[in-house]
């Protein structure tokens, strides 16, 4: 990682996660429980993100699926500016540990950290240059009014070269967030390595 | 944790095989890919596009992290292994197997500079 950013409560500093109710304990799973963890990230057996949603395996491994298919599919929008999008409607839900995730992840895949900072500061009018600004912009207005995005914030995504498969991508990276989010914000909470509170 | 002898090592992890037309072919080391963990996204250098020693030419991520491909010479980028786009984890079962891209140097290779079997077993041990 590069240098540590700190704003309005954010950083990108790697943080923990700890459930508020019981994960499942290891030596009591069944079968499948264990399977979707082994299925789902490589520290899920230690994270008490995965250790709770494992109460329902199949909803995490639905979560997992989409995920990764969301985040990760070939084509389309940019790793980076999937990040950058998350990271976005993170800022702006206040999800403090999925803000320190993709903004760590941004900057492993962008090699910079200056966008990190302005999103950090405020997401409106973040991003180096016109793509990334009216990336930023879109995702925080879906965001925060899902229900106002037409045609014309759609046309702004073309101005700066976006084609239709990319918009479809930074979509779906805002909207697994919108719910990626608030798991994450009310069923528990994010802390750092010395045990202190994480928050906004 | 598998290194083949007949291999040579970047410090980098990647592995590169000498073929017999002078070409080679780059993949990542199995202590690479267990740093990682299961691979769910590979991005490879475009065919044609010239690169020159040490320069990112791609990337290997997984949920845990991401890491940057370098090319171990100058050369140009002969073919991707296009298999890996869907299913990058192939990478984790073999990753000797499971080549990355393949390069035409623009020199003849020298093993100057990389680690042979031992030498990349000390680095990582």
């Amino acid at each position: 990682m590069s240098d540590i950013i700190k704003a309005n409560g954010f950083t990108n500093e790697t943080l923990e996660w700890d459930a508020w109710l019981d994960v499942i304990q290891l030596d009591q799973a069944s079968e499948d429980q264990v399977k979707v963890l082994e299925e789902s990230h490589p520290k899920a057996k230690t994270s008490d993100y995965y250790l709770f949603l494992a109460h329902q395996p199949d909803i995490l491994r639905q979560r997992s699926a989409a995920f990764n298919a969301i985040m990760y599919a070939p084509g389309g929008l940019s790793r980076a500016e999937r990040e950058l999008g998350s990271l976005v409607v993170s800022r702006i839900n206040g999800c403090v540990y999925c803000a320190s995730v993709h903004a760590q992840r941004f900057e492993q895949l962008a090699k910079r950290n200056d966008t990190v900072k302005q999103v950090f500061d405020s997401p409106y009018g973040a991003g180096v240059d016109a793509r990334e600004q009216a990336v930023a912009k879109f995702s925080a207005e879906l965001t925060e009014t899902p229900g106002e995005i037409g045609a014309a914030q759609i046309k702004a995504l073309y101005d700066v070269g976006l084609s239709e498969l990319e918009v479809l991508d930074l979509i779906h990276s805002v909207a697994i967030f919108a719910w990626a989010n608030r798991l994450m914000l009310n069923l528990g909470e994010p802390v750092f390595a010395d045990g202190s509170r994480a928050e906004a | 944790m598998l290194i083949p002898d007949h291999l040579v090592y970047a410090q980098t992890h990647e592995w590169v095989r000498v073929e017999e037309d002078g070409s080679l072919t780059i993949g990542i080391t199995d202590f690479g890919q267990e740093q990682l963990g299961p691979l769910v996204y590979v991005e490879m250098p475009a065919v044609g596009r010239s690169l020159v020693r040490g320069e990112e030419s791609g990337i290997v991520e997984s949920n845990k992290t991401a890491s940057d491909l370098h090319a171990p010479v100058d050369g140009v980028v002969l073919a991707v292994n296009e298999a890996l786009v869907e299913t990058p984890d192939a990478v984790n079962d073999a990753p000797y197997e499971q080549w990355i891209f393949k390069l035409q140097p623009a020199v003849a290779f020298s093993s100057e500079g990389f680690l042979d079997a031992q030498g990349y077993l000390k680095l990582v041990s």
